[in-house]
């Protein structure tokens, strides 16, 4: 498949995949569920390129797709239980020692676990703010909120994790 | 201390962000001067974001492993037909396929019903009943004595169970399926029977099955 489409859809992928994905491996809990979905979302996108025609939003209407496509698979699922542990292995930073490594690892482990326990609202919030560092007024176009909406849901997201994290206190 | 301040609860994540409006962190910062719960509060929730940034983000496949992927599942892109003929296209097609579904079932089931029943017999191996749960063939021959099978009879599908002679204990559960020529055996004669092995694990069985059963033959 090569075509005019296609490569504004690869165009489309080399700006926004890596975090479409990092925000369904996060949000979904595993690799394979993530690299699914990425392909659900960009093939809805490739479907309905040509009646998108919007530069300067078209990251919006993407990232549109891309949230709606994990919460409903998120509503699908109803139990996040389902996500194995080990689906969130592998995410250390290469420059550490084999011992931090691991402990950097393990927390992160922990984090990604912890994100799974939130309602899918709160799940994509939180990946969208903290992990995308992605602003808020870009978030709550995406989302279709308020500013003051998705401060609020953080609010509630965050409270949520600190006290599922509360024993990886620092101090 | 309980606070009850959720105007401004709602508002802590923007300001820990440095994005409030500065009449909000007027506000916050008003209020963190007396309010020692929505200190805590803001200590809290700092904790959690510090956690949630230091997650790393995660390696995107390719796209043409993705494009791969996609095209496996629609391989093919639609056709531009004009209207006019996609509408007389689309009832030919239906005629069409509707031919040829009945053509193949008419001529399959007739086939069918005329064609002698044979297989390769070479493909069979011969095993005990006690032997069965240890083969990896699918094809068997087991010979055994045939008694009747209490309970649990699928409509339309005959079942018996096959026994060991050399051990009453040991048995393999045989199904003729609906439709299938073959009479089912008399309980307590001896036959060998040829068919597919396998293992049912649903609740009530977990036994090995011949299933199904293509061809019998009564020794005695």
């Amino acid at each position: 498949m090569h075509s005019v489409a296609t490569d504004e859809l690869r165009a489309l992928y080399e700006q926004h995949g890596g975090r479409i994905y990092t925000l369904a491996r996060y949000a979904l809990g595993s690799p394979v569920a993530a690299e699914d979905a990425v392909q659900s979302i960009f093939l809805k996108a490739f479907q309905n390129l040509g009646r998108f025609r919007g530069e300067a939003e078209k990251g919006t209407w993407l990232w549109r797709i891309a949230v709606n496509h994990v919460n409903d698979e998120l509503r699908r699922r109803k139990r996040a239980e389902e996500v194995p542990l080990e689906a969130i292995l592998g995410w250390a930073d290469e420059a550490q020692s084999p011992e931090e490594r691991r402990a950097v690892k393990q927390v992160d482990e922990i984090v990604a676990r912890a994100l799974l326990e939130l309602s899918p609202k709160l799940r994509t919030v939180v990946v969208l703010r903290y992990v995308e560092e992605m602003p808020y007024d870009e978030i709550a176009a995406v989302l279709g909120c308020s500013v003051g909406t998705v401060s609020s849901r953080l609010a509630r997201a965050l409270s949520k994790l600190e006290r599922i994290l509360r024993p990886l206190r620092s101090n | 201390m309980f606070c009850l301040r959720i105007d401004l609860h709602r508002r802590l994540p923007q300001y820990l962000d440095g994005a409030a409006p500065p009449r909000s962190v007027e506000r916050i910062e008003r209020h963190l001067l007396d309010c020692s719960g929505c200190r805590a509060r803001l200590v809290r929730l700092r904790e959690a974001k510090r956690l949630l940034g230091a997650l790393p983000a995660a390696d995107a496949p390719p796209f043409d492993r993705l494009m791969v992927r996609t095209q496996a599942r629609h391989p093919r892109q639609p056709w531009i037909v004009p209207p006019v003929l996609r509408h007389f296209a689309a009832d030919a097609l239906v005629a069409s396929a509707l031919f040829a579904a009945f053509t193949l079932l008419y001529t399959h089931s007739a086939s069918a019903r005329n064609r002698p029943f044979s297989f390769d017999a070479a493909s069979f191996r011969r095993v005990s009943v006690t032997e069965v749960a240890a083969t990896e063939d699918p094809h068997v021959i087991v010979s055994g004595v045939v008694s009747q099978l209490d309970g649990d009879f699928r409509e339309g599908s005959h079942r018996f169970r096959l026994t060991d002679p050399n051990d009453p204990r040991a048995f393999v559960v045989c199904e003729i399926l609906d439709g299938d020529p073959l009479s089912p055996p008399k309980p307590g004669s001896a036959v060998r029977v040829w068919g597919v092995s396998r293992y049912d694990a649903s609740p009530n069985h977990r036994w090995y099955e011949i299933h199904p059963v293509l061809k019998m033959e009564v020794v005695r």
